[in-house]
C-alpha cells in the first residue's frame, strides 16, 4: 500500500534521475517493477505481453524525465502510463481474439484453476476459490478490473484512479462497486 | 429517495464499497458504521467485500524476470541518439564529402547536389525553369524561384560547405523532419494517451515529406 514515505521517496528518486542520476532510475525500477508487472498481467492476461508493457512503461518514464513535476504521486503517474499501455494493447486488432477467448473461457488467466492433488479438502477448497476469483477477475470489463485493482490492491484513492484511467472519481466509485459485486456473485455462485 | 428496497440495497452496496476504500465523507461513514452494527445483511455484505479485497491482495505475483532491468537498459542505450547525428542547426555545415545529416536526408541531399552539379556543367545560360533530370527530388517540389537557385548554385566543394542546408526549401523540410520527432515529443504523445496507432500514423505522416525514403 502507498504511504507518504513511499511517495516522498519516489519523488526524490525521480527528481534525482531527472537531474542525471541513472542509479535513481534503477532504484525506481526495483521498487515498482513487481507491482507494475502484476497489475499489467491482470490487465492484459498474458505474461509475455505484460513483461513487454513493463519495459514500455519504464521507457516512457525514462524519456519523460526532463518534464517530470512532482505535482501528483509518482505511483499515479506510473499507473497512468501503464494503464494507457495496457489499454492500447487490448485494443490492438490482432490481439483482440486471444483476449476475447480468455473472456469466454476463463483460460489465459495465467494460473492453474485447481491443483490436481490437493493435500487436504480445506486447501483444495481454498485453491478452488482462488481459481474462481482469478477467472472472475479476468472476465471483468477492462475498466472495472483496472479500477478495482488500483483501488483495492494498490491503494490508490478514487481521485488517483480517476487520473490514471482518465475517468471521473464518480465513475471510479461505480466501477469499483460493480467489480466487487461481480466478483462476489461469481464466488457465491462457485460455492453454492 | 425511492421507496423501492432494491434501490436502497444497491445504494447501501455502493456506499459499503466506497466506505471500504475510505471514500465516504465523515457523516456518511459514521451513519453507515452505525447501520452495519445493527443490520446483519449489511454486515455480511461488507465482510464479502473485505474478503474479496484480501484475496485479491493475496494473489501471488509471478517474479519479475532477473534480466528485466538489463533488457530495459539495453533498450535505453539503443534509443540514445548517436553522436554522429548532428542537426544542421547545431553544427557548422559539414564538408560535402561527409554530410552529418540523418541518413535519409543525407541521401536526398547528395542526390540533389549531384544533379545540380551536373546541370551546372551542362547548362551555362540562366533559365527561369530549368529541366532537372533527377529522381523525385526536392527541386521538383520547389517553387520556381528556388528551382532556379538549385539549378545555378556553384559547386560547393571549393568552400567546403554543403549547399543543401543553405537552400530555404531544404531547411524547411529538414526542420519539419528533424524538429518534432524527438524522444521528448514521443513521451508527450504517450503521456497524452494517444493510442499507439495514432502515434505511428503521425510519424508516418511526417515520413510522407520524404517519399524517396518510403519502401
Amino acid at each position: 500500500m502507498q504511504g507518504p514515505e513511499a511517495s516522498d521517496e519516489d519523488a526524490r528518486l525521480m527528481l534525482a534521475f531527472a537531474a542525471g542520476d541513472e542509479s535513481a532510475f534503477d532504484s525506481l525500477f526495483d521498487r515498482w517493477s513487481a507491482r507494475l508487472l502484476h497489475f499489467l498481467e491482470r490487465m492484459v492476461r498474458d505474461r509475455a505481453v505484460a513483461e513487454e508493457l513493463l519495459q514500455e512503461s519504464f521507457l516512457r518514464i525514462h524519456r519523460a524525465r526532463d518534464r517530470y513535476q512532482p505535482t501528483a504521486r509518482f505511483s499515479t503517474w506510473l499507473y497512468t502510463i501503464a494503464s494507457n499501455a495496457a489499454r492500447n494493447e487490448l485494443r490492438r486488432p490482432f490481439r483482440r481474439a486471444s483476449h476475447e477467448s480468455a473472456d469466454e473461457s476463463g483460460e489465459g488467466a495465467g494460473t492453474p484453476l485447481v491443483d490436481a492433488s490437493p493435500p487436504s479438502d480445506e486447501l483444495a477448497a481454498a485453491r478452488q476459490r482462488q481459481g474462481t476469483l482469478e477467472v472472475a477477475l479476468a472476465r471483468l470489463p477492462e475498466r472495472q478490473r483496472a479500477a478495482l485493482w488500483l483501488a483495492a490492491v494498490e491503494g490508490l484513492s478514487y481521485a488517483e484512479v480517476a487520473e490514471a484511467l482518465d475517468v471521473t472519481p464518480a465513475s471510479v466509485k461505480s466501477l469499483v462497486h460493480r467489480a466487487r459485486v461481480a466478483l462476489a456473485d461469481a464466488l457465491d455462485g462457485g460455492e453454492s | 429517495m425511492s421507496d423501492d428496497p432494491r434501490d436502497e440495497s444497491q445504494i447501501d452496496d455502493a456506499r459499503l464499497s466506497a466506505w471500504l476504500d475510505g471514500e465516504l465523507d465523515e457523516d456518511e461513514a459514521r451513519e453507515l458504521a452505525e447501520r452495519v452494527e445493527t443490520d446483519l445483511a449489511l454486515a455480511a455484505r461488507l465482510r464479502d467485500f473485505e474478503q474479496i479485497d484480501e484475496e485479491l491482495r493475496a494473489l501471488t505475483p509471478d517474479p519479475v524476470p532477473i534480466d528485466a532491468r538489463d533488457r530495459l537498459r539495453s533498450r535505453i542505450v539503443s534509443e540514445a541518439p548517436q553522436p554522429a547525428e548532428i542537426r544542421p542547426s547545431q553544427a557548422a555545415p559539414p564538408p560535402l564529402a561527409a554530410p552529418r545529416l540523418p541518413r535519409r536526408v543525407r541521401r536526398q541531399a547528395l542526390a540533389a547536389l549531384a544533379a545540380a552539379a551536373a546541370l551546372f556543367l551542362y547548362l551555362v545560360r540562366p533559365s527561369p525553369e530549368p529541366v532537372l533530370p533527377r529522381p523525385g527530388g526536392l527541386a521538383d517540389q520547389a517553387p520556381p524561384g528556388e528551382r532556379e537557385a538549385l539549378a545555378h548554385r556553384e559547386t560547393p566543394s571549393d568552400e567546403g560547405t554543403s549547399a543543401v542546408a543553405e537552400l530555404p526549401l531544404e531547411r524547411e523540410l529538414l526542420a519539419e523532419i528533424d524538429g518534432p520527432v524527438d524522444d521528448g515529443e514521443l513521451a508527450d504523445l504517450a503521456a497524452e494517451d494517444l493510442p499507439v496507432v495514432e502515434v505511428l500514423d503521425w510519424l508516418e505522416a511526417l515520413d510522407e515529406l520524404d517519399p524517396v525514403e518510403r519502401g
